[in-house]
């Protein structure tokens, strides 16, 4: 989505629209505007909104994880009480490839009424041969699933001499490393409210891109872009899996024009689960190479992984040490499950965690600590290559120099350990416009069509609009998640920060000047001398030659200040870097691991607002705890169904199971804007996973660390839990 | 699936009396309290009854008092009115810390001890402590009461001796004179459904009851008696494991019940002071 229209260079920003030396609220903290209204209930997110008519759509959906549809009857649904639209979704002869794949859908007058009318959807299905893991799929006689195979080798990467490297090692490391699939688990489930005024469709889209929602609104239903309005004022959670209007957004739109009344449909949580996407699993088997002085030298790969029915898996490997001589290989594997989708920084946290394991056992061979060791193989050159300053200083203020040697000696059955990890993400955006009114009275609003998927957009478009007018924030009203409002891509990639600030700088700037060639008249001063602080206009350097914010706009009479904007270049760059540190505990009666806690060095360029920030990267570390420690996706071996669909058997961390999280953020105002969204979330379950190595001596090559799976190494081991 | 409730009916007693007449004449009823099981099958899809019996107001069955030197805990005492109870507290800690374990806030607020017997999960906190501390269900019915050891309480998997027409009104508890011992392994610190829950107490002769491996919460006959005649804690750990006859589920496997309930037996008998 990002960088649409860009096909010339864009402008580069003028000197003074460049972020102030000494800003007034620039990287202050300042709570989320929307954080009472969410409080207090008084936020409407897709799920809450409720239009006059209103009904309500549900999807039926494949039992199966491979079937061919011979034939669907919903008359009988059709008659049920209540019901006022149905549809079919996938023709008979149509093959489903998963369980969760859609196949009918009908609208009804109450929830449970469309329930209840779903059991007498009538459809004749032909199971065919499925794969349920990765394992079935690449067996020699795994039925013939897929067209073209069941997998599909990727290119070789290559550089240096394997042989050579490999020659010159001292330590050799050869093992197989795995993470599984877990799903986004967004609490808001995807869905929306569809309404239809003539051939206007109104939707309300619980979406991460709320213009190229409307645009995939228009393709799939073939009408114009200009008959569709996407609304996105709230919305709880996407992580990459929300860009479009998706099946159910269609199915919903379909429903709604066939009933002629307003429609939502909300997935629940098992469609959520099986339907709306995954991180693909990784596993790889490497050999790698150490030089007897501590030099990476050699690095062999064979990964694969699977995506689900027919989709891709690849994953930066290794992840961002310097192997001199290295081969990598890689095939996505297809099985009868759900496809994945990105989720929060795609392919880092599979790279980071088949890659941190293993540097950990390379520092154990040459007897070296592991961030020395880490430092040691950092990269020469990167845009962001800051981990080595990261490295140290996060060690000092971790206390890393209280890290015992591998394997806690301690007496007792709790036994602790340190472990690290590093992480690494693009950001930066562009493409986004905004549009900003001052009035006569001195009221400012700020329009921009992005949207706040919960990282705080609209705090930091009232900030920067605030910092640039010179007024408080609270002077500013945002006005964002509308497709009425100037294009903005979408929320992927942690590229909406740097894509939506530079707009609003420079659309606030242009509004500015315009206010300013009012204003330089009327005191008889050049407007070019003008500059906005503290709530005035008034000439560079003599705050007392100006006006007070408010007599400034009532010059505008009755003509306000309309202004449109574009980004522009030279706000914002890309790349980041960070590094993260845990402690943990380990029982080695139960396997059980708990998190003390984790400290974090992380760099996302000029700091916006600090408080979101860090929020940012306190919900990136939870979830790569939930990565580590909790989630997983089972699909039955036999069936190919998934039985754990839900979240009580699909668990995520409580509030207790969240240890103290420590955040060091170095602000590099020079960097222009970056974004922060993702990369927290990509190296935590690998510093857990050493953690849980130094704690207890016990490598932990696979994710996720269950009590069963911990305990199960540890007797292997013989390191303690024996009957 | 979920589906319409409009089709299930609720009877709203207005007394024990009540309650136990219209179990007899309307039954079978499935009586309800906090809901906090129901509502569960109920989003599942699963819940197939269609006649409900809400004991929710029956004030009169919330009581925790003393009765001897023990407690008598009413049926309809919530998860949080137990944590809250001095007299649990000086007499039955490892209830209230049973009980702590339970679900979040919400639940312990709602959740009640008669609710979690009846539930008849194998999983089912409470019913280790209620097991290793020998409790009595006192059960009514129209036709009077009737006392069923807890210990006999359970016949199968999700079986009782409850009839249909029976409701739980009390636990009463005897004076546990000994160290008392609870613990719960769940994945998350909270809100996780048990992979082992033991309880245990060491009166004259240890006492030690086990939920989440087998069918029933469990006692260990075997493996108290072996501890009685002076058994050392690695006997007693193979004897435990012996006894016991854990399942792979979803949360957990056989193997890792069998290993953490020998653990879990090793850990509190060193609490214990043993050797």
């Amino acid at each position: 989505m990002q960088g649409r229209g860009n096909q010339t260079p864009p402008p580069k920003a003028p000197d003074k629209y460049l972020w102030p030396d000494k800003p007034a609220v620039i990287g202050t903290s300042v709570k989320r505007l929307d954080g009472p209204d969410k409080v207090a209930g008084r936020a409407k997110f897709s799920y809450d909104i409720s239009r006059p008519g209103m009904i309500y759509g549900k999807i039926l959906r494949s039992p199966h994880a491979h079937a061919r549809i011979v034939a669907i009857d919903l008359s009988a649904a059709e008659q049920a009480p209540g019901v006022k639209a149905a549809l079919v979704w996938k023709q008979p002869g149509a093959e489903v490839m998963f369980q969760g794949d859609e196949v009918a859908a009908l609208a009804a007058d109450t929830e449970e009424h469309a329930w209840d009318a779903m059991r007498l959807i009538k459809v004749d299905y032909e199971a065919l041969p499925h794969l349920a893991s990765v394992d079935q799929a690449m067996a020699a006689d795994a039925p013939a699933v897929f067209t073209g195979g069941n997998t599909k080798p990727g290119p070789v990467q290559e550089s240096g001499d394997i042989d050579a490297g490999f020659k010159q090692a001292a330590h050799v490391v050869d093992a197989t490393y795995s993470t599984h699939v877990v799903t986004h688990v967004c609490l808001e489930t995807h869905g929306c409210v569809c309404e239809w005024d003539g051939d206007k469709l109104t939707a309300w889209v619980s979406t991460q891109a709320a213009h190229g929602t409307a645009q995939g609104f228009a393709q799939g239903l073939q009408i114009p872009q200009t008959n569709v309005r996407v609304i996105t004022q709230y919305m709880g959670g996407g992580f990459g899996s929300k860009f479009g209007p998706d099946t159910q957004g269609l199915i919903c739109a379909k429903l709604a024009q066939q009933a002629k009344v307003p429609v939502k449909l909300m997935l629940d949580r098992k469609e959520e689960h099986l339907a709306t996407g995954n991180r693909p699993s990784a596993i790889a088997h490497i050999k790698a190479g150490v030089t007897a002085d501590g030099k990476l030298i050699a690095y062999d790969a064979q990964s694969w992984g699977t995506g689900g029915a027919g989709a891709t898996s690849n994953f930066p490997l290794p992840y961002i040490y310097v192997f001199p001589n290295r081969r990598r290989t890689h095939q996505d594997v297809y099985i009868n499950a759900g496809q994945q989708r990105a989720m929060r920084a795609p392919g880092h946290p599979q790279g980071c965690f088949l890659t941190e394991i293993l540097m950990d056992e390379l520092a154990d061979r040459v007897k070296m600590d592991p961030v020395e060791f880490r430092i040691k193989n950092l990269p020469d050159r990167a845009p962001n290559a800051m981990w080595g300053e990261y490295f140290t200083r996060g060690a000092k203020a971790f206390g890393w120099d209280k890290r015992h040697a591998t394997g806690d000696s301690t007496p007792g059955p709790i036994k602790t350990g340190f472990g690290c990890a590093a992480n690494q993400w693009g950001g930066g955006g562009r493409g986004s416009k905004a549009h900003c009114d001052i009035n006569a009275d001195g009221t400012v609003v700020m329009k921009c069509g992005t949207q706040d998927l919960g990282t705080g957009t609209r705090t930091i478009v009232a900030m920067v609009t605030a910092e640039t007018l010179g007024l408080p924030v609270s002077a500013v009203t945002p006005e964002i998640g509308d497709t009425m409002y100037p294009f903005s891509g979408g929320s992927g990639g942690s590229t909406t920060a740097a894509s939506v600030t530079p707009a609003i700088r420079v659309t606030a700037f242009k509004a500015l000047d315009a206010l300013c060639a009012k204003v330089g008249p009327a005191l008889g001063v050049d407007a070019a001398t003008l500059v906005a602080s503290a709530g005035r206009i008034h000439v560079k350097g003599t705050p007392s030659k100006g006006l007070a914010w408010k007599d400034a706009c009532k010059l505008l009479g009755t003509e306000p200040i309309s202004v449109d904007g574009d980004w522009m270049d030279g706000l914002s760059s890309t790349g980041t870097s960070g590094v993260q540190f845990t402690e943990a505990e380990v029982d080695i009666e139960t396997g059980i691991v708990r998190l003390k806690r984790v400290l974090t060095v992380q760099d996302c360029g000029l700091i916006v607002d600090k408080l979101t920030t860090e929020s940012q990267v306190y919900g990136g570390i939870v979830g790569s705890i939930n990565f580590a420690l909790y989630e997983d996706r089972i699909l039955d071996r036999v069936t190919g169904q998934m039985v754990n669909p839900n979240m009580e058997w699909y668990l995520i961390a409580g509030m207790s199971d969240v240890p103290q999280i420590d955040i060091i953020l170095n602000n590099m105002p020079e960097r222009g804007v970056i974004g922060v969204g993702e990369p927290p979330t990509v190296s935590t379950a690998a510093a857990i996973a050493n953690a849980v190595r130094n704690a207890t001596g016990v490598t932990m090559r696979s994710l996720p660390l269950t009590p069963a799976k911990v305990l199960d190494a540890l007797e292997q081991e013989k390191a303690g839990g024996t009957l | 699936m979920r589906g319409s409730i409009s089709n299930r009916r609720l009877f709203e007693p207005r007394s024990l009396r009540d309650a136990l007449r219209m179990l007899r004449d309307e039954g079978p009823l499935v009586p309800m309290a906090g809901c906090t099981d129901l509502y569960v099958s109920l989003n599942f899809g699963t819940l197939k009854d269609t006649r409900f019996l809400n004991l929710w107001r029956l004030d009169a069955l919330r009581k925790i008092e003393t009765r001897g030197a023990g407690v008598s805990i009413g049926a309809l005492a919530t998860h949080t009115n137990i944590m809250r109870s001095a007299l649990v507290g000086k007499r039955l800690p490892m209830l209230a810390a049973a009980c702590r374990e339970i679900g979040g806030v919400q639940i312990q607020n709602r959740g009640t001890l008669g609710g979690n017997v009846a539930n008849a999960s194998p999983a089912g906190d409470t019913l280790p402590v209620l097991a290793a501390a020998d409790a009595v269900v006192v059960l009514a019915s129209a036709g009077g009461i009737r006392r069923v050891p807890f210990t006999a309480f359970y016949t199968g998997y999700r079986r009782s001796v409850m009839r249909p027409d029976e409701l739980i009104v009390a636990f009463d508890i005897p004076a546990v004179h000994g160290r008392q011992w609870f613990r719960k392994v769940g994945t998350r610190a909270a809100q996780a459904i048990s992979k082992v829950v033991m309880a245990a107490c060491d009166d004259d002769r240890p006492r030690i009851a086990v939920g989440s491996v087998g069918p029933t919460v469990v006692r260990l006959p075997r493996t108290e008696a072996a501890l009685a005649s002076g058994a050392s804690i690695a006997d007693a750990r193979r004897t435990l494991v012996d006894e016991i006859t854990p399942i792979d589920d979803l949360r957990s496997t056989a193997e890792y019940r069998r290993r953490v309930a020998a653990n879990l037996l090793a850990r509190c008998l060193t609490e214990f002071g043993m050797s």
